[in-house]
């Protein structure tokens, strides 16, 4: 990218975003479908979140347009994506075509040959890279995975525990997430969800609480069925363990951030438990701790692994009081660890605060949001 | 701009030509293969129905190519514009429609939420003050027990200082008996009848309250 002015790029990028995100948005997916209308089943009916993803996406490009070390892996990542929704290299010079048309809609007076020719040049580098990711993904990954709904066990009128098989062993490391594409109810709308379990088997658990208008999570909690199709994406994510690591672990979970917490113990017992790990999980009611079962019985089976459940809001209950976090943090000095962290994002952010506040190494932490999708 | 179809239409897999031009090996068996009259006329009917496809095919591609030039044609970019705003227009009510059920369902599930939270707290404020009523029943009960307790006690003292009390008495005035039945016998072999009639002595009358009897008695 050293033709490229970065900067020309940028200013033209604040000239045209200053119309607003989602016009922009608007303008682009509507010239695509104009001139190839055959690209619009590839999309969902409501194109609010796609649009806001085009527009996080092209500002992540244009401000990290000089900075290739940190542009390219985020692009891979974006061409592997792509392959689930169907997209293929053919349609590259369809979107840039629409990219470009946009841009200078938006530019107005201030588009000039030049700026196109810079776009231009920037759009082809982007294509090349992702469609080198995406050809090199297809040589060993299909762009996604078909799998049934096998079991769901609705634990609380909000949160089930979903079981799904795959005619093959999906291919993820523990603590990695997927994006799920529930395609008997909620086609071309996918969603992201950890499975609960280490990998190596065709069975995925899967722990889905209900966000309150949420398409995707209503659906899977409140109306899948033993047999309903199911689409996987390619894994991804970084809550795995660390792989030059033998520190002991502590793994603070908040409601369904357990999921991930759990692949990672099943994980640890599969390497023969040679590592110390101490699991908190949080909930706000002892209504919510809707896999306390499970719980008891991984601190009963392991005697390298302590469970404690924290119940911030629920005076019924006798155990430990308080959030998560805290609870976690003040019980010993955890500074020798890895810590994980996984729940939603104010749980995250204030149990990141004592985590920091505890002098935990940051290299030593990782940590994952649950809550709406972005 | 060119505006190229994203997936060109692509050649049928079995053309007219392959069905018409098809042949078959000779049944060995004489008389029992097909009739080889019907099998032609049956490629040729294939291949008719093959060769209209193809061309609706190709009449429809060319459509589509015609259609795709319009759009890039300067002069009907103001058309393509106004496309484009339509487009945007009923891509927006769409989007309305479907943030309109979403917001139901989020409206729903979160009152939902809130009833089932209000009567959680309800139900727990229920369960405390039902604690506190039991806990004072409790305390009272033991109250209760405690005084009837104490007034057991103080009746049971009593009863035993009566028992005590009676005992002594009967105890005395057996012994009295006793010993006014020696002293009549006695008497009754003495004449001296003048010493004194028998009189019983006096008894000591029970105490009415919890007093240790009287030292001088007996």
């Amino acid at each position: 990218m050293s033709q490229i002015d970065a900067e020309k790029l940028k200013e033209n990028w604040s000239v045209v975003a200053a119309h607003g995100g989602d016009n922009v948005a608007h303008w682009f997916y509507g010239h695509l479908f104009v001139h190839h209308p055959e690209a619009r089943p590839l999309f969902a009916p409501s194109m609010t979140t796609q649009r806001d993803r085009l527009v996080g996406a092209l500002g992540h490009v244009v401000s990290h347009v000089d900075q290739v070390d940190e542009l390219v892996p985020y692009l891979q990542d974006l061409g592997r994506d792509h392959r689930k929704f169907g997209a293929v290299a053919a349609h590259y010079p369809a979107v840039g075509e629409s990219l470009l048309a946009t841009l200078e809609h938006f530019s107005y007076d201030v588009w000039t040959t030049e700026l196109a020719d810079q776009w231009g040049e920037a759009y082809g580098l982007v294509t090349e890279v992702m469609v080198a990711a995406a050809d090199e993904a297809a040589k060993t990954q299909p762009p996604f995975w078909e799998a049934k709904v096998a079991d769901v066990d609705q634990r609380t009128f909000d949160i089930a525990v979903i079981r799904l098989t795959t005619a093959e062993p999906y291919p993820y490391r523990a603590g990695q997430s997927c994006a799920i594409e529930f395609s008997d109810r909620q086609p071309r709308l996918w969603r992201w969800y950890t499975p609960a379990n280490a990998p190596g088997s065709t069975e995925l658990e899967f722990h889905v609480r209900l966000l309150p208008g949420g398409p995707v999570s209503t659906s899977l909690v409140r109306s899948a069925h033993v047999g309903d199709a199911v689409r996987l994406g390619p894994p991804f994510g970084r809550l795995t363990l660390i792989d030059e690591s033998d520190r002991p672990l502590l793994l603070i979970a908040g409601s369904t951030g357990l999921a991930p917490m759990k692949a990672l113990v099943a994980q640890l017992a599969r390497d023969g438990g040679r590592r110390r790990a101490a699991l908190y999980f949080g909930a706000r009611t002892v209504r919510e701790a809707y896999d306390a079962r499970a719980l008891d019985e991984l601190n009963a089976r392991h005697d390298w692994l302590s469970v404690t459940t924290a119940i911030s809001d629920d005076s019924s209950w006798r155990g430990t009081q308080g959030l998560v976090g805290e609870v976690a943090l003040d019980a010993q000095d955890w500074t020798g660890h890895d810590v994980y962290v996984c729940g939603s994002p104010g749980m995250v952010d204030a149990t990141l605060e004592f985590v920091a506040a505890h002098g935990v190494p940051g290299e030593h932490v990782r940590y994952d949001e649950f809550g709406e999708s972005k | 701009m060119t505006a190229e179809p994203l997936q060109p239409s692509s050649k049928p897999a079995l053309t007219a030509d392959d069905v018409r031009n098809a042949t078959f090996p000779q049944t060995r068996s004489n008389g029992l293969g097909l009739d080889e009259s019907k099998v032609y006329a049956f490629q040729e009917q294939v291949a008719d129905a093959i060769e209209q496809l193809t061309q609706r095919v190709t009449d429809q591609d060319q459509q589509i190519e015609d259609l795709r030039r319009k759009i890039v044609d300067p002069a009907n970019q103001a058309r393509v514009q106004q496309a484009v705003s339509v487009l945007i227009k009923a891509q927006e009510t769409a989007d309305s429609t479907v943030a309109e059920a979403n917001a139901f369902s989020q409206r729903v599930a979160t009152e939902a939420r809130a009833t089932f939270e209000e009567a959680r707290h309800r139900a727990a404020d229920q369960l405390a003050e039902a604690e506190r009523a039991a806990s004072r029943a409790a305390d009272e009960s033991v109250a209760a027990r405690e005084d009837v307790q104490r007034e057991a006690d103080w009746w049971a003292t009593y009863r035993d200082s009566l028992i005590n009390q009676l005992q002594y008495f009967l105890s005395s005035l057996g012994t009295h008996l006793s010993e006014a039945q020696q002293q009549a016998q006695a008497e009754s072999r003495s004449p001296a009848q003048e010493q004194g009639g028998f009189m019983p002595p006096s008894v000591p009358a029970p105490v009415s309250r919890l007093e240790p009897p009287p030292k001088d008695v007996g």
